[in-house]
């Protein structure tokens, strides 16, 4: 294969797809890869916040980000069409083209689509990695060329197909969604899963973030704890006979489990939901402390000897 | 301002709030609150399947009473612009031309991609209709957070351009056919196309000028602190943070808008006695004291309780973890967001019913009619 691979990562917003982006551009440049991490969404918060993380990780090769500036890449996708000298400018800087870029429906992803192909021929980087955008939006920046081949013209048109083609080519191009075991998420992974394979692009792996760890899967315990949720007196028991020995409360003890359990249950359903899809499916942990996070996403990242399952 | 005031004095509450977060259920929550005083609707944009079968709302409908003064719709995009233009249209014929032509399916594929344009457009609408004392937003899943925010500022700019009243000459753009301009164009579509544009746009004139109209009408509302008031919604997830901070800042640096409310969703309280619970792992002979406990209270054989115990060990590290994570997450975010708080706990399960909603509209509003302390004790930290 010629060229960088490009791993584009789609998904609901609030799964945590940024930081899954971040862990997989750093565990490959740890692995002596030159990467570029580019982000569809710009947030400096969060951006300042992932190279801070990313800062303390030993990296045999390169890790790059790069915020994707939208506009600018409109700019320079017109002139590349254009390519009219000086009168580009001036188009360029006129009111009426201004507004228009502010609301043209597929320019902008089309623009974006135009700087991944550019990277793509380049020979800079091993892996580029796109941080893309949410579900919804991910929809039709795939559809972008071919929704907008038909109406376009001369260079863009041929560019739209270009494009089109290094997105369908699996050498090329993988798609990776990124979920929660929720009920949304998993609904709009089935839904993007759907529209990755109907447009013909490769969806090469599902990553199940913030898993909840194994507790209260043992059927007697969770009898016990549904026994004791139900039954105010067996609770008032067991805290009088508790009371003089430990400051644990049993009510707050059966919410905070009541609500792990009831979590954990709807997770495991979600992810028999994922399974149908027959893709292979990283389960990332829920990391709640930040030290070391990205390295440990990474680990548990099945995306390098592929795997199936926790 | 607290939630509950908003409520009870607006005429338009917003909620933003960056994606996965929770916002559809707290709009729901917070509408059937208010909707035991005033009659209220909430527009809502892509609630989860289950709750959109418990408000009884389906994709194109029109708004439904769910309980008495509680009213709720659910935006579709497509439906709504074809509504637009089937009002607008001259005649049924030139209706269906347009309909038909590969212009106006892009237009509305983008629409669809960009439901913050047509809900600003249908919430004019029903404001201005003012069916309702109060009318609750959930805003769009979009690219970045303040997008319904900013939608009118963007549609202004473009009739402030002098773009539409050129385009909508018809005269002047059909000339393009053969001119300087349709060269350059064409660079880019299709000559073709550009006569469906030209079509659809001699066409609608006057919907364009209504349109402008509304645009400036509806920004004025928004900006009205009178009337409306804005609240942002988060998770106290590590991921959260920085996010809700980068769109609090958006709406109030650049847009310059205030922000009435942050409502922490989902969040995990520290509770009372579970390091008690995590001690238990290092000693064992409380732990097999405990066991026994368990059998005598519950009647669980003795292989039940011991599992039990072994897992609630487990599961209450697991929950002091999390919760005390939250906790500094919280603290961070109240350190840069200047706002009413109000927390709503994690529930054990989806919300996807008319009980769950009243469960959590009583979290975060307390019992309607009494003014309670929204804030689990030990949740403000």
């Amino acid at each position: 294969m010629a060229g960088p691979r490009l791993s584009i990562l789609l998904g609901k917003g609030g799964v945590g797809r940024t930081t899954v982006a971040t862990a997989l551009a750093a565990g490959l440049a740890s692995q002596g890869k030159r990467v570029l991490l580019l982000g569809a969404v710009s947030n400096a918060d969060v951006e300042a916040r992932l190279r801070n993380e990313a800062r303390g990780i030993q990296l045999q090769g390169r890790l790059e980000f790069r915020e994707v500036n939208s506009r600018a890449l409109v700019d320079e996708l017109a002139r590349t069409i254009l390519a009219m000298g000086p009168m580009t400018d001036f188009i360029l800087k006129h009111p009426a083209y201004d507004s228009m870029v502010g609301i043209m429906p597929g320019v902008h992803e089309l623009a974006l689509l135009n700087l991944l192909y550019n990277l793509q021929k380049g020979n800079e980087f091993d892996h580029i990695i796109l941080d893309g955008p949410a579900t919804g939006h991910g929809l039709h920046f795939l559809e972008a060329p071919e929704k907008s081949s038909p109406i376009m013209a001369g260079k863009l048109r041929e560019r739209a197909e270009a494009i089109r083609a290094m997105l369908q080519d699996p050498a090329a191009t993988e798609m990776i969604v990124v979920t929660t075991a929720e009920e949304m998420p998993v609904r709009e992974t089935l839904e993007l899963a759907a529209a990755i394979r109907r447009g013909g692009f490769h969806l090469e792996h599902v990553v199940v973030n913030r898993w909840l760890p194994a507790v209260l899967d043992h059927p007697g315990a969770a009898r016990v704890l549904r026994s004791l949720a139900e039954d105010e007196a067996q609770r008032a028991k067991l805290s009088r006979s508790i009371a003089h020995k430990s400051r644990i409360n049993v009510d707050q003890l059966v919410t905070a489990l009541t609500l792990v359990k009831g979590q954990r249950d709807e997770a495991l359903e979600h992810r028999g939901t994922l399974e149908s899809l027959q893709v292979p499916l990283s389960i990332v942990p829920l990391i709640p402390d930040p030290e070391g996070r990205l390295m440990k996403v990474w680990d548990a990242l099945a995306l390098k000897p592929r795997e199936v399952g926790a | 301002m607290k939630l509950e005031d908003q409520l009870a004095m607006k005429q338009l509450v917003v909620f933003l709030g960056t994606g996965g977060v929770g916002k559809t259920t707290v709009a729901a929550a917070a509408a059937y609150h208010a909707s035991q005083g005033r009659k209220t609707l909430v527009l809502t944009i892509d609630p989860a399947r289950r709750l959109a079968d418990a408000l009884g709302v389906k994709l194109g409908s029109e708004p439904v009473e769910v309980t008495p003064n509680f009213h709720a719709q659910m935006l579709d995009t497509k439906a709504a612009l074809d509504k637009l233009i089937t009002r607008y249209a001259p005649s049924p014929e030139v209706l269906r031309r347009i309909f038909a032509s590969k212009f106006y399916q892009q237009l509305s594929d983008a629409f669809a991609g960009s439901e913050e344009f047509v809900a600003m457009g249908t919430l004019h609408d029903i404001l201005q209709d003012g069916k309702y004392d109060l009318v609750v937003v959930d805003t769009p899943p979009s690219k970045h957070a303040v997008d319904f925010l900013a939608t009118n500022a963007k549609l202004i700019r473009v009739f402030e351009s002098g773009l539409v009243k050129y385009l909508f000459k018809p005269t002047k753009f059909l000339r393009l056919g053969s001119g300087y301009l349709a060269n350059v164009l064409a660079r880019w579509t299709s000559q073709e196309y550009l006569k469906e544009v030209a079509d659809f746009m001699g066409t609608f004139d006057q919907m364009f000028l209504d349109m402008e109209k509304r645009v400036r009408a509806m920004q004025a509302i928004l900006v009205d602190r009178q009337r409306t008031s804005l609240n942002i919604v988060t998770s106290a997830e590590y991921e959260s943070i920085p996010m809700t901070q980068g769109l609090y800042n958006e709406v109030t640096k650049e847009l310059k808008l205030r922000v009435d409310a942050c409502i922490v969703n989902r969040y995990l309280p520290r509770l009372k006695g579970m390091e008690a619970v995590v001690d238990l792992r290092e000693d064992k002979a409380f732990r097999q004291g405990a066991v026994r406990r368990v059998t005598e209270a519950t009647g669980a054989n003795a292989e039940d309780a011991e599992a039990f115990i072994l897992d609630a060990v487990r599961a209450a590290q697991f929950y002091e973890v999390l919760a005390t994570q939250h906790e500094t997450n919280v603290r961070a975010l109240q350190a840069s967001v200047s706002a009413e708080f109000h927390f709503i706990p994690a529930l054990p399960h989806s919300v996807h019913t008319l009980e769950g909603l009243r469960a959590i509209s009583e979290h975060l509003l307390g019992r309607p009619g009494a003014r309670s302390g929204s804030v689990p004790a030990s949740a403000n930290p």
